[in-house]
């Protein structure tokens, strides 16, 4: 079961689950760096959708992102490894801090580093956006879709969730139905 | 007790949808309120210092509480609880995403929720934007628009503008320039 692909996609999950300071979207820039830009593991298009199948789904994004990811590339064993490996140096590192508590709670440097990082991990995001668009926008009626998306969530204040149901829905209607 | 840490962070991992931010005060009602493990501040010292850490928020934090708990099975327990729903979840949905993906209506919905995804990155990058406050300080504001181009334009590997920008503000903080950290801690020098 594990080949050398398996064994190059635990390197890239544990060097993704190291790197990703900054919340599920920054391991979703990761991802779409190693799996889908220098590796070409997967294509934009099942990028996206294991993106809007994390989101709408329980758990974290970054696990959710990992299982789908492994699975679409090798199977169940390899989404199941994926997630693992994604989660191992964080896990260990919040093990030492466990361990090292009231130490950790007064070092500064760790705290400036990672206040440091903040940015760069917008950036990051920002980043994935790109590819992210480049594979999302197919027609002109994407334009719509984006529209509605972007409408439920900045102006109406609601969760991606129902951004994403929305926009399906609407996807279904007018690429099943209408055209 | 092993059990019950598990089966508490299953329950967490099960029913919460949205990603790590949205569990964490499911977390904490669980922890402190319903089985009284962890007081109040314990729960957000160990929130404010396992948000320092890469990955997901979710799983370092059910590490954290996990070994304060029991130690390494404690924290075993607590991870596995925590990402065993998210995998049954998404093998199941994988497999039949697998075997419906040629379906015009499927396909049809993911049309129209590619275009979502991306306006899902923008408000991403707008919250963190806004909660690391990048329009107050140039500085801030010119290492995000340089990891980006970095990334973007020049193919740089994010992994080394996460260790360049780590070790600028260091450098910064060392001389005196960067901000100091938000408890009001002493350096170390």
């Amino acid at each position: 079961m594990i080949n050398s692909l398996v064994l190059r996609m635990c390197l890239s999950f544990i060097k993704i689950g190291a790197f990703c300071f900054g919340g599920g979207y920054a391991a979703i820039g990761l991802i779409q760096s190693e799996v889908v830009e220098k590796y070409a593991w997967l294509t934009e298009e099942q990028f996206i959708n294991i993106i809007a199948v994390a989101e709408m789904t329980p758990g974290p994004i970054a696990v959710n992102t990992s299982t789908f990811t492994g699975y679409l590339m090798s199977g169940a064993f390899a989404g199941v490894l994926c997630t693992f490996c994604v989660i191992l140096i964080p896990s260990l590192l919040a093990l030492l801090m466990a361990f090292f508590f009231e130490r950790a709670k007064k070092n500064d440097l760790v705290k400036v580093a990672v206040k440091g990082i903040r940015p760069a991990a917008i950036g990051i995001i920002a980043a994935a956006g790109i590819g992210i668009a480049k594979g999302g926008f197919v027609d002109y009626y994407s334009l719509l879709f984006f529209g509605v998306a972007a409408l439920i969530i900045f102006v109406f204040k609601k969760s991606p969730i129902i951004a994403l149901l929305a926009s399906g829905a609407l996807g279904v209607l007018l690429y099943g139905f209408i055209l | 007790m092993l059990f019950q840490i598990f089966i508490s962070f299953f329950k967490i991992g099960l029913f919460t949808i949205g990603g790590g931010y949205a569990m964490l005060p499911v977390i904490q009602e669980v922890v402190c309120q319903k089985k009284g493990w962890l007081r109040d501040e314990e729960f957000l010292d160990s929130i404010s210092l396992t948000n320092s850490l890469p990955g997901p928020l979710a799983t370092n934090a059910a590490t954290f509480i996990g070994y304060r708990l029991m130690g390494i099975k404690g924290a075993l327990a607590a991870i596995l609880g925590t990402i065993t729903p998210s995998i049954i979840i998404i093998l199941i949905i994988a497999i039949i995403f697998n075997t419906f993906i040629d379906n015009i209506y499927v396909q049809a919905f993911f049309k129209g929720v590619g275009p979502a995804v991306f306006a899902l990155i923008i408000s991403a990058v707008y919250k963190l934007a806004k909660s690391a406050k990048v329009h107050k300080s140039i500085v801030t504001l010119l290492v995000a628009l340089l990891s980006f181009a970095a990334i973007a334009f020049f193919k740089v590997n994010p992994i080394f503008t996460v260790m360049a920008a780590a070790l600028f503000a260091l450098l910064r903080f060392r001389a005196g320039k960067g901000e100091a950290p938000e408890s009001e801690g002493e350096s170390d020098d």
